[in-house]
């Protein structure tokens, strides 16, 4: 008999929402058939049998939320034949020893005279609640190094949950800090992820109108609730601002023909808009860059982040070290990442570490829109539809085709005219595919 | 289900005990004929005679004294003081004889006494009528103090303290005795000690005592409405004190405000700060904050009086003040 | 009225108590006690001739004076001794008693209120049971010349006489509460006066005759067992040892205490006997050694008792 554990499908995985069990109890399968599909913050995922066997029993059923490591069903190993008794055995003796396992090894003994080096009794200059200390210290985080931003100087519980979330999906341990790149040879860190809001105790409801009949309420699964956490805090933390320009979008077609007879792939839109997008960002490389409140960190990798809408709300696949492929190699490659985002297989690695965003949306006809920066990335670029407009063309009237390009900035770290540099960049690449096709890469 | 008053629970409480077990009877000024200062004990002469329900003189210390010398010889006395503030006259009985006589005798008897003590502003009844004095008996090992806030608690806390091999201070607060409630049909019993969570919350949990208990769920209503989860533990007394549930909750919600009408120092809030901060201080997310009476005596006039309570404005802001620190 | 038994068993009776008295205090002096004694040395003939009238199951409840009401009530006396050891053998279970808090249900010893007056309203609440219950039992209450000024005594003997109830309020006067002698702190010459209060008989007796304290006790235990109401009986007797064991009794004359050991119950008493014709010198010295031999004998079984463990402690404290 063997259980299955929900995994950590990625390293700030904390939990998942089981949608749906793709075998029943009872039925036998083989290794690697799907198991189930589970929905995390940032992807849906399959799950498959890493042994073959017949599911007992499920114990986490469609459409409930459940925690990394726990027990989400209990199978029988092939050959076995299982009685209940001994899977409610399994169960409370996997319980029991879970139970254990968690006890923590050096938390201070009962001895309450022995002296501990436990951060909550540390008495420093640092102001913190027992709470907040204790997540310090179990995420090994120095509060000494943080700068409270509560009242008196009062280090706020979220500050350092966003540390925790931005280190954990960083990969890096506490007490480094991230530093901006430019030194040869040196390691640079992967971007920080965004922040994430400070977990709530619970769901805190803004009022609605009473006595209005609902026709249904909709819970957030964890890739809705993790787009509202990220538009809520870049909302209300980071200070930004848009700029606008339209582009000459006239050559796109012909532009796109080219490409496609000289490289033999199918290169779309999106792929050309991508490679603007990578040219302006190695022009002015501030936009490219994260602000963690002290610096402007510039990222040596363009990850360019490409919001996509899929069945399961809006995932944002990551293009990442662009500028290492070729565009026909990132056109591939951005393909797959949109196929995958369509059909819930991304990876965690697939969503995160980007550095830059596109949104475009002119597929649905929308001209135009002011993009919010998603935190702790500095620029997004949004891109509306080709439409075709009426122009003075030698004091006569002549059709062309435009595009409304609108980018924002983090304007914590990102003036205007360093804005305006990397937005007339982004246009000029635009409209520089009416020229010849060059070889990127 | 029947909806009665608080009042008329323990009125209820107090015939079925009766009616139940012959050991069992009320003595207390005014508690005969008239039916009781507050009317709680009317008709209970009228019904059982003289002999099981029978007015005393002012005689606060006999009142008590005299209920451990019954209940030391085989009976079950409910012995009323007019007023909780009374606890002060009889304290020697209370807290020395009631509370230690089965210790210190090595505990050859049990001492099954109930004394109910009306608590609790009441309208101008001032300083010395008014008070809720049960952290008085906080130290009082060997008593029970239970301190209902609703009907149906009123009812089954009661009778299990009429049952009680121990002696159970039984304070019921005057304000409430209007309040009506749905309370169970037929044998309706509370353990002792265990407190009862009347609202599940997330956010903030507030520890409240018998009137503080309905100003913290109107708290709790009002910030529900902006999404705002409160959870409000009533532990139904303080000696026994539920700290299981006490701990559980703020575990939960790692907020804490504790409230009650007596003033702060020496009182069971600060006796449940002093617990939560020794057993679950890294859960604290927030200060813990002690809503309780100002620190005076109790002014006469009806008007001030409510000024000397927390009001559930001072609740919210607690709360809010709580949610503060995130 | 007395017997030749009901002489003889007093002075067996107060011989039993002295005796008893006399070998805790070498326990006390060995230093293997814990707590207070309040020695009773001179006051055996109002302890002994105030319990014996009672049956097994009336109340007691005794003063801080010695132990003779509850040795006469029935408290098995190597118990006591385990009591004042500190062994769990005692009635305590081993949590130790001193002068109070020594209780033995079976025998109606519901033990003593250590805050002096604080038995009033429990042998009120007694007699109220006694009374509720319909049994014909009486409560017996012990309690100093100090403990009357109480305002527990005023409540209690109000509703003793309003409900009649069968108690017997038993005053020892030995003249002074710790130092302060009675007539600085009473308002009225005898105690007894106090009675005509609460419209109950109230008289004052010789305590160091346990023939006249014994009487008037019977009387008005008759009369409680008869639904005629409590009683105030005050016996008029003298502590020849201090409050305490070594009070330096400064407060008091050698004179004074010459005075009243020249009526040592204990001395007296036997004489008494002998003249009367109720005992001869052979059953007196007989008596001696049997309760000599019986309190040794209880001695010898207390100490081989043993503490209790640490845990003792915790039990009890609620049913």
């Amino acid at each position: 008999m063997h259980g299955l554990i929900l995994p950590r499908l990625g390293q700030t995985m904390a939990e998942g929402l089981v949608t749906a069990w793709l075998v029943d109890e009872g039925s036998s399968y083989a290794a690697g058939t799907p198991l189930y599909e589970v929905e995390t913050e940032k992807v849906t995922t399959l799950v498959e049998a890493t042994l073959p066997g017949t599911l007992l029993k499920i114990l986490v059923g469609a459409d409930s939320i459940a925690v990394v490591g726990t027990l989400l069903a209990v199978a029988a190993d092939p050959g076995e034949i299982a009685i209940p008794e001994t899977t409610e055995t399994f169960i409370r003796e996997d319980n029991a020893s879970r139970m254990r396992s968690i006890e923590p090894e050096s938390w201070p003994s009962e001895d309450h005279t022995a002296p501990t080096s436990s951060a909550l009794e540390t008495p420093t200059s640092v102001r913190a609640m027992p709470r907040t200390r204790k997540l310090a210290h179990d995420s090994g985080i120095e509060l000494d190094a943080l700068l409270g931003t509560g009242t008196n100087g009062l280090v706020l519980e979220s500050q350092v949950a966003n540390l925790v979330t931005a280190s954990a999906s960083a990969g890096v341990e506490f007490g480094d800090r991230p530093v901006a790149s430019g030194g040869s040879g040196t390691a640079v860190m992967a971007p920080p992820e965004a922040p994430r809001p400070t977990r709530s105790p619970g769901p805190q409801r803004a009022p609605l109108a009473t006595g209005v009949q609902q026709r249904e309420r909709r819970l957030l699964g964890p890739i809705a609730r993790r787009m509202s956490q990220v538009v809520t805090s870049s909302w209300s933390q980071v200070p930004q601002f848009t700029q606008f320009i339209t582009v000459d979008a006239t050559a796109w077609q012909s532009r796109r023909e080219a490409l496609r007879s000289q490289l033999g792939v199918d290169i779309g839109y999106t792929d050309m808009i991508l490679d603007a997008v990578l040219k302006a960002a190695q022009e002015v490389p501030e936009a490219n860059s994260s602000f963690d409140d002290e610096a402007l960190v510039l990222w040596r990798d363009v990850n360019i982040s490409i919001a996509v809408d899929s069945p399961a709300g809006l995932v944002v696949p990551v293009l990442r070290t662009a500028q290492d492929f070729t565009l026909e190699g990132r056109a591939r490659r951005t393909r797959e990442l949109v196929d995958r985002a369509k059909s819930g297989t991304l990876t965690l690695d697939d969503v995160t570490a980007g550095t830059i965003t596109v949104s475009n949306l002119g597929m649905y006809g929308i001209e135009g829109g002011v993009p919010l920066v998603t935190a702790p990335q500095a620029t997004i670029v949004f891109l509306g539809a080709v439409r075709e407009v009426v122009v003075p063309v030698d004091g006569g009237i002549g059709i062309r085709k435009e595009v409304s390009v609108a980018v924002s900035f983090d304007h914590r770290a990102i003036d205007g005219a360093t804005g305006a540099r990397f937005t007339a960049a982004l246009g000029r690449h635009l409209e520089m595919m009416k020229m010849a096709p060059d070889h990127a890469g | 289900m029947t909806v009665m008053t608080y009042a008329r629970a323990i009125n209820r409480a107090l015939a079925e005990e009766l009616e139940r077990d012959a050991d069992v009877f009320i003595m207390g000024q005014d508690v005969g004929a008239f039916g009781g200062a507050f009317g709680v004990t009317r008709g209970l002469q009228e019904r059982f005679g003289r002999r099981r329900v029978f007015d005393t003189p002012i005689s606060e210390n006999f009142l008590v004294g005299g209920g451990v010398g019954a209940a030391l010889t085989g009976l079950r006395p409910v012995v009323e003081l007019q007023y909780a503030d009374f606890i002060a006259v009889a304290m020697d009985e209370i807290y020395n004889k009631a509370a230690k006589w089965r210790y210190m005798h090595g505990g050859l008897f049990s001492v099954p006494l109930v004394i109910r003590a009306p608590g609790g502003l009441a309208g101008g009844a001032g300083p010395e009528h008014s008070q809720s004095p049960e952290g008085l008996l906080l130290s009082a090992a060997g008593l029970h103090v239970v301190t209902p806030s609703t009907p149906a608690d009123a009812l089954g806390l009661l009778k299990s303290a009429v049952r009680s091999s121990n002696p159970v201070v039984y304070i019921e607060h005057k304000g409430l005795y209007g309040l009506k409630g749905e309370v169970p049909d037929g044998e309706h019993l509370i353990p002792i000690g265990v407190a009862d969570v009347k609202r599940e919350g997330t956010d903030v949990t507030i520890v409240a005592w018998t009137s503080m208990v309905h100003r913290a769920l109107a708290a709790a209503e009002t910030l529900a409405a902006e999404g705002i989860q409160v959870e409000v533990v009533d532990p139904r007394g303080v000696r026994p004190l539920d700290t299981d549930t006490i701990l559980a909750s703020v575990q939960k919600t790692g907020r804490l405000i504790v409230s009650h009408e007596a003033p702060a120092p020496g009182g069971a809030a600060s006796e449940v700060a002093a617990y939560v901060a020794e057993h679950a201080l890294d859960y604290l997310a927030a200060p813990i904050q002690r809503v309780c009476g100002a620190d005076i005596p109790i002014p006469q006039s009806s008007d001030l009086e409510q000024y000397a309570i927390p009001s559930v404005d001072d609740l919210i802001r607690a709360c809010r003040s709580a949610l503060s620190y995130r | 009225m007395a017997t030749r038994d009901t002489y003889r068993g007093l002075y067996t009776g107060m011989l039993r108590v002295a005796t008893w008295e006399q070998r805790l205090l070498r326990m006390i002096e060995e230093g293997r006690t814990s707590g207070f004694y309040h020695a009773g040395r001179g006051q055996e003939a109002t302890a002994v001739g105030a319990t014996m009238p009672l049956r097994r199951d009336d109340y007691l409840l005794y003063d801080h004076r010695g132990m003779g009401h509850a040795i006469t009530k029935g408290v098995p006396i190597d118990r006591l001794f385990s009591d004042f050891l500190g062994f769990r053998e005692g009635t305590t279970g081993g949590l130790g008693a001193g002068i109070v808090h020594i209780a033995w249900p079976e025998a109606g010893v519901l033990g003593q209120s250590g805050t002096l007056g604080g038995s009033f309203p429990i042998a009120a609440g007694a007699g109220l049971s006694a009374l509720y219950r319909g049994t014909d039992q009486v409560v017996l209450c012990f309690f100093g010349d100090g403990a009357s000024n109480r305002g527990t005594f005023h409540e209690s003997a109000n509703v003793a006489a309003l409900w009649n109830l069968p108690v017997i309020w038993l005053c020892e006067n030995n003249g002074y509460a710790v130092s302060v002698p009675t007539a600085e702190a009473i308002s009225v010459a005898q105690i007894s006066q106090r009675a005509i209060a609460y419209d109950m008989p109230g008289t004052t007796v010789d305590g160091m005759d346990p023939i006249a304290v014994y009487d008037a006790v019977s009387a008005a235990v008759e009369r409680a067992r008869a639904g005629g109401g409590p009683s105030l009986i005050e016996a008029m007797t003298y502590r020849y040892r201090g409050h305490y064991e070594g009070d330096p009794q400064t407060y008091r004359t050698r004179e004074e205490r010459d005075e009243w050991e020249a009526k040592d119950p204990l001395v007296m008493f036997p004489r008494r006997l002998i003249d009367e014709g109720y005992a001869d010198e052979q059953w007196i010295e007989a008596t001696r050694i049997s309760v000599s031999e019986e309190i040794e004998a209880a001695a010898a079984t207390a100490l081989q008792g043993s503490k209790p463990p640490v845990s003792r402690i915790f039990d009890n404290v609620y049913a």
